[in-house]
């Protein structure tokens, strides 16, 4: 089963980089286990390296299917893949919406249901993610566009307000800050599995696309913290969404609290994930299942979505759903555990065709 | 239940559709008694079919016309006198195939001259204002061009208005808009190719290309469309407009572009792009078209390129303000008034105070009676319009703010909406409509729900594309060759380079 190369690289890694973006804008001390945030850049720089390890699998399982389908080459065991990949994309959508949840109920606390926003918010990703890939890429890429000049905004504004003395050494409590940030980095690399069904779909220069994102994302990591702590100093260390705090206090002109801004660009990001994530989701369940219509496949996956969220309870931010042992643990699964036992599957069945003939 | 649904369905899947009954072609009979009677049951004896009864060399003959759509002088002075003069009664061929004969290709010089073998083509050549001649023992009639009917003369079209550009505007009749096309492209390949369409008012319809610029694949399937269009009665453009966007498109946007100059015509189908020419319509359609060029007007292209970039900037600019300014006024005054400087913060407060209404019932309602002032306004005739333009700015607006109603900010917000809606008005109707969306989310979910409804329309847009061209190009998929074009309008040095065919347009799946 081929599919058509539908989207360009670039088209690809700005979806890849929105839906980062969208999770990394929330991470900070509390969601992290308590580490030291400024030693967050050195993981950075490690998170970046372990990345380039951790795509090889994935870029070798996509270069022997060519066009086809990853599982296309695995039988029967193929859809036991595929059905994982469909869950584990249906939890990184689970837990987009729960940090989401967090966000809203715990820093905005507006005079709205988060029930019903949440249930607005999946029923319209519902309806992105019906319009394909090929939609959602090519939206993101001008949402990207809005995130990088917003950003550029964000960043001059906050400039001023950055105080050198809060940059204090590296490695003040011992490298185990750096190390438990490299290990949240990496378990929230949902972009790795993702990219195992996209770039079959993708037109153009895979590898030069994987640098400029995999650099771009860490760049702009570093970038964040770096202002962030020289913005906010030991205050960030206190706050559960420390690059909100910033934003908030943010000036240009006669422009106060550009928070609105980031909530802004968080909301689209958030929206451009979810949808990309559920489309492939759905694709997967088409993949086990057979389905003609993807949109029943992205209809049952939004309502498994508002009745998880609606039942989850958000009682610690580094425990269940955002545990990072967990999320390690899927993500080795579908980016490294997956795609080998896949390649192994394929040279397995060649040498028995060949045996045969 | 479900039955009730089934039945509808199939109601719909079985209904007899009107574009693909199949055409009969009944041939002319030799007797031209017969003949007369098939077009006096055919017409069921209406008011303005004209039969003239003649003879020529002692045959009897007839012309047959439609009155109201000939030159009656053209046809006495042109027609009717030659065959009944003196030549032809000293005539003393007696057979009626030769006397035809004769008639067509000596006696009658017309350019406009068709030998019909039909009913069908007969009725339709006479319904278009051709006269009729038939023969007694001719199974052929000769259709002659004494086309000769009052129209609207040509005017500069007042939705397209234009400073330095042409002031020529189509008008109804489709060969007076084949003309003014023909007329500024004098160019061999340029084709018009005649179609027709609805079953019961067979409306003439022209394709405009020029043949070594169009892609032959977005061609045959415009072909396609039109020939599978489902309809009985073509009254205006958007009759056709429809069946041109691609099947089962919800979309509030348009992929089928409208003008009314014949000018743009001409640019566009330079680029590769077909125009349908509909008889009765002064407005012509374009497709492929794109998002982007409902930012262009022909203003742009006589202006120097700085003026016209500002102005496209100025257009994108209107166009984000007239869609999302209500909202986020709503969205940012209910839940996040922290956002606005506090001197207008107290404005709004004071004024949000003062009124009875919630802040989104308030813009609610000043925008569904701006709407309905707006329409009153454009069916009225014009001295009455301006009646209601007087009753609703000054009496409405003014009362409703001096007695406490509404607020002033939320009328400042509406009013600078609505002119900027204005200055993109091809999209006019889906701003209409997003604004009221706009301003509900913004109103219940705040900015959260304005940037999910506007991710979800952005993705609407993306995802959208018609004959194979993406509606976004070249902003998203991203070309930097259109680009010389969309944002910005380069010189005409710049613009003259290169060939910009609409198949060339990054994403395009055509050749």
């Amino acid at each position: 089963m081929t599919q058509n190369r539908i989207i360009s690289v670039p088209q690809m890694f700005c979806m890849l980089l929105i839906s980062r973006v969208a999770v990394s804008m929330t991470f900070g001390p509390a969601v992290m286990r308590g580490v030291n945030f400024w030693d967050c850049i050195i993981s950075c720089l490690g998170a970046y390296l372990v990345t380039f390890l951790l795509i090889i699998p994935v870029m070798w399982l996509c270069k022997t299917n060519g066009q086809e389908i990853i599982t296309s080459s695995c039988g029967a065991l193929g859809k036991i893949f595929s059905l994982i990949y469909a869950v584990y994309f249906a939890f990184v959508c689970a837990h987009t919406l729960a940090l989401f949840k967090v966000f809203i109920e715990n820093v905005m606390n507006p005079p709205i249901s988060f029930m019903l926003l949440s249930l607005i918010l999946v029923a319209l990703t519902c309806y992105g993610a019906a319009k394909g890939i090929e939609g959602i890429a090519r939206a993101s890429s001008v949402i990207m566009f809005f995130i990088v000049f917003s950003l550029i905004i964000l960043g001059f504004s906050l400039y001023k307000t950055t105080d050198p003395t809060n940059f204090g050494p590296f490695f003040y409590d011992g490298p185990h800050s750096a190390l438990e940030g490299i290990i949240f980095f990496i378990s929230r690399s949902s972009c790795i599995p993702a990219m195992a069904w996209l770039i079959p779909r993708t037109n153009g220069n895979v590898k030069r696309g994987i640098f400029v994102w995999n650099t771009s994302f860490y760049a702009l990591m570093a970038a964040s913290i770096m202002i962030v702590v020289g913005a906010l100093g030991d205050f960030a260390q206190t706050q559960l969404f420390p690059a909100y705090s910033a934003a908030s206090i943010a000036k240009m002109g006669s422009l106060e609290n550009l928070d609105a801004l980031y909530l802004g660009l968080w909301t689209a990001s958030i929206f451009m994930k979810l949808a990309m994530f559920l489309n492939l989701s759905a694709e997967c369940i088409r993949d086990v299942f057979g389905q003609k219509n993807i949109k029943i496949s992205i209809l049952i996956m939004g309502i498994i979505l508002v009745a998880t969220n609606a039942t989850v309870k958000l009682s610690k931010l580094s425990s269940g759903i955002f545990s990072t042992n967990l999320l390690l643990l899927f993500t080795a699964i579908t980016s490294i555990i997956l795609p080998f036992l896949m390649i192994l599957s394929k040279k397995i069945r060649k040498k028995n065709t060949l045996a045969k003939s | 239940m479900f039955n009730f649904f089934e039945k509808i369905i199939n109601y719909y899947k079985t209904a007899p559709k009107h574009g693909k009954n199949s055409k009969q072609n009944r041939k002319i009979s030799k007797s031209l008694n017969e003949n007369l009677i098939f077009f006096k049951k055919e017409f069921d004896q209406s008011a303005d079919l004209a039969i003239r009864e003649l003879k020529i060399c002692n045959i009897p003959a007839a012309v047959i016309t439609v009155d109201g759509l000939i030159d009656k002088n053209m046809l006495s002075n042109n027609v009717l006198k030659v065959i009944m003069g003196e030549e032809f009664r000293e005539l003393s061929e007696k057979d009626p195939e030769k006397t035809y004969e004769y008639l067509r290709d000596k006696a009658i010089a017309f350019p406009d001259q068709i030998e019909i073998t039909t009913y069908e083509d007969a009725i339709i050549l006479g319904t278009s204002g051709f006269a009729l001649l038939a023969l007694e023992g001719s199974t052929r009639m000769l259709a002659i061009g004494v086309q000769g009917f009052s129209f609207r003369g040509i005017a500069e079209p007042t939705a397209e208005a234009s400073q330095r550009g042409p002031r020529e505007g189509f008008v109804e009749p489709i060969r007076i808009n084949i003309t003014m096309i023909r007329r500024r492209m004098r160019n061999a390949k340029l084709k018009f190719e005649m179609l027709q369409s609805g079953t019961t008012s067979q409306t003439a319809v022209a394709l405009c290309y020029i043949t070594d610029r169009v892609s032959s694949e977005i061609l045959n399937e415009i072909k396609n469309r039109l020939n599978n269009a489902d309809l009985a009665t073509i009254t205006t453009s958007g009759c056709i407009s429809a069946y041109l966007e691609e099947e089962g498109d919800l979309s509030l946007f348009s992929s089928v572009g409208l003008t009314e100059r014949p000018d743009t015509v001409c640019g566009k189908i330079s680029e590769g792009r077909v125009a349908v020419l509909i008889d009765g319509s002064s407005t012509v359609l374009i497709v492929p078209y794109l998002f982007v060029e409902n930012f262009h007007t022909i203003d742009d292209y006589s202006s120097r390129p700085y003026f016209a970039t500002l102005n496209r900037i100025l257009k994108f600019l209107a166009f984000f303000v007239a869609t999302l300014l209500p909202g986020l006024y709503v969205g940012l005054g209910t839940f996040n008034p922290e956002l606005f400087p506090g001197e207008l913060l107290n404005k709004i407060a004071l004024s949000v105070g003062a009124t009875p209404f919630s802040l989104m019932l308030e813009t609610l309602t000043i925008h569904f009676i701006y709407e309905i002032m707006r329409e009153a306004g454009l069916r009225l005739p014009q001295t009455l319009g301006h009646a209601v333009s007087i009753v609703g700015g000054l009496v409405i607006g003014d009362a409703a703010i001096n007695s406490g109603l509404i607020g002033a900010p939320t009328l400042m917000v509406v009013a600078l909406t609505a002119i900027c809606s204005y200055v993109i008005p091809t999209l006019y109707e889906p701003i209409a409509i997003l604004r009221f969306l706009f301003i509900i989310f913004g109103g219940l979910f705040g900015t959260w729900g304005i940037m999910i409804l506007f991710s979800a329309v952005l993705i609407n847009i993306c995802s959208k594309s018609n004959f194979g061209i993406p509606f976004l190009s070249p902003i998203s998929p991203f070309g930097a060759f259109g680009m010389r074009d969309t944002f910005i309008r380069a010189s005409w040095r710049t613009l003259s380079k290169g060939r910009g065919n609409i198949q060339t347009m990054p994403g395009a799946e055509t050749d």
